[in-house]
């Protein structure tokens, strides 16, 4: 009778705690949703040894929000916590450095001027693989566009 | 039947677990509410500093340069002498007083700013007190007027700066180029921006603050300036090669290929959006030249406390739109959407 009452409370007891503990951990989510960003990163087929990528909500395409952050090492980058991408359309920045310190240069010296390129991001965790080419490929300035004769 | 009076061991337990549950309700509470004390205090010093600038406004016609040194201009664009050619040829390291200094006096700290000597030059980092200048020895002391209490490491013994002027705001193309399309530097990118109200010989006014004063940065908290163990007693023991400790007094720093806008910062990457951790033995990675430049944060939840131009104080959220915040950092974005900012 006695135990009975008790192994009651106890229950009571445990739901009770179990609501208040659930109650207290639901984070509050502020500003729009972000989602973690991960890949690899290559430079001319090879690995970047250390680096930073930025994904930046492309304005010019109607996108906005914060911007996902991540370190690159090893050639893999992973967005910090907290600081994921929205989903939608992305310029992404990425600078790389070739991982032999030298002096203040504590990452190396940089493989290449800092590489932009556009990705379309999902509402969702995402994987991403980024490839930088030895020579960014910019047309001219003032160059025609194939297949259009010049005046 | 016999029964016992007093309690079983599963009601003591039940109790006990009871308890439990509601010290662990009112600790976040506690802590949260201790927290809120420490940010007001902090937006407390922002304000004083930011009435220190109006006040020098007043006197001088102008806001304070965001550092003074020999170089001629912004410390931004191709060709630039951010690669420490000071006219004249010669090279240097150290500079003037930054504006931390010269507002000194505009914040009731007149002995302290007459205890330098305003003429000779100010250094900028530890690996440079080998110098002649005499300031080397009365840098590197603490302030507390520029320390913010959330921030662990802002110690009473220690010379770091919570509070970084704003240098501009924007993407990182959006300065300088060199060889590589890095700022400043052959080498490792920096972030020098001349687009806000404070940088190299910077004398901007009010009527040049285009986007309204209420709308721009004036001043930001940082979490980030570099410092390993910079308590007084360690930075006089330093060797020159240790990490390259800042204090809230440093110069900009002026040297081939190695500038640093120290003390000053750009609305370039989101609030808080840096693991760097300047007070992590042997954290000498490369985030230390860039992240302290371009980077503002705070250790209060969700974003840092920002000073605007008419020298109001609020509170930037780190989900704030990141077009809008590098518009923030700008003087004259010729943006209508500020956003609210």
């Amino acid at each position: 009778m006695t135990t009975g009452a008790a192994r009651e409370r106890s229950r009571v007891g445990v739901v009770v705690a179990a609501i208040l503990i659930a109650g207290g951990c639901s984070a509050r989510q502020e500003g729009p949703q972000r989602f973690a960003v991960s890949g690899q990163i290559t430079f001319d087929g090879k690995p970047v040894p250390a680096g930073r990528i930025t994904l930046e909500p492309d304005t010019a395409a109607g996108n906005s929000g914060p911007a996902g952050y991540g370190n690159i090492i090893a050639g893999r980058f992973t967005t910090y916590p907290r600081m994921g991408a929205v989903a939608g359309p992305h310029v992404v920045r990425i600078s790389g450095f070739d991982g032999v310190p030298a002096g203040e240069m504590v990452e190396g010296k940089p493989l290449f001027a800092e590489y932009m390129t556009k990705v379309e991001l999902p509402a969702k965790a995402a994987t991403v693989d980024f490839e930088v080419p030895r020579i960014p490929v910019k047309p001219a300035k003032g160059a025609a566009p194939p297949g259009k004769p010049q005046p | 039947m016999q029964r016992h009076r007093g309690f079983t061991l599963v009601e003591l337990l039940v109790v006990i677990a009871i308890i439990g549950v509601l010290v662990g309700l009112l600790l976040p509470a506690v802590q949260a509410a201790r927290e809120s004390s420490r940010r007001s205090a902090c937006s407390n010093k922002l304000k004083q500093l930011a009435l220190a600038m109006h006040t020098y406004h007043d006197a001088r016609g102008a806001f304070p340069a965001g550092g003074v040194t020999k170089v001629t201009d912004p410390l931004t664009g191709s060709g630039s002498s951010c690669l420490g050619n000071v006219p004249g040829g010669a090279v240097s390291k150290d500079g003037g007083p930054p504006w931390s200094v010269l507002i000194l006096p505009f914040m009731g700290d007149q002995p302290r700013y007459d205890a330098y000597s305003i003429n000779a030059p100010f250094i900028p980092t530890t690996w440079e007190l080998t110098g002649t200048s005499p300031n080397c020895q009365k840098q590197f002391k603490p302030n507390g007027n520029f320390q913010c209490p959330s921030d662990k490491n802002s110690r009473a013994d220690a010379c770091n700066s919570n509070y970084f002027a704003c240098q501009g705001g924007g993407p990182y193309s959006a300065q300088t180029s060199s060889a590589l399309g890095y700022a400043c530097m052959s080498v490792a990118p920096r972030v020098f921006f001349d687009n806000g109200i404070f940088y190299n010989n910077s004398k901007i006014r009010v009527k040049d603050v285009l986007d309204g004063t209420s709308h721009v940065a004036l001043i930001g908290e940082t979490k980030y300036m570099p410092h390993q163990d910079y308590s007084a007693a360690t930075v006089a023991a330093s060797p020159p090669n240790g990490f390259p400790t800042q204090s809230w007094d440093s110069s900009l720093r002026v040297y081939t290929g190695f500038s640093v806008a120290v003390g000053l910062c750009a609305t370039m990457n989101g609030i808080n959006s840096s693991q760097f951790d300047p007070a992590v033995s042997n954290n000498f990675s490369g985030e230390y030249l860039s992240t302290p430049q371009s980077t503002f944060g705070s250790n209060h939840p969700g974003g840092a406390q920002f000073a605007t131009a008419d020298g109001a104080t609020t509170f930037v959220s780190e989900s704030i739109s990141l077009s809008l915040y590098r518009n923030f950092g700008a003087r004259a974005s010729a943006k209508t959407d500020k956003g609210g900012l």
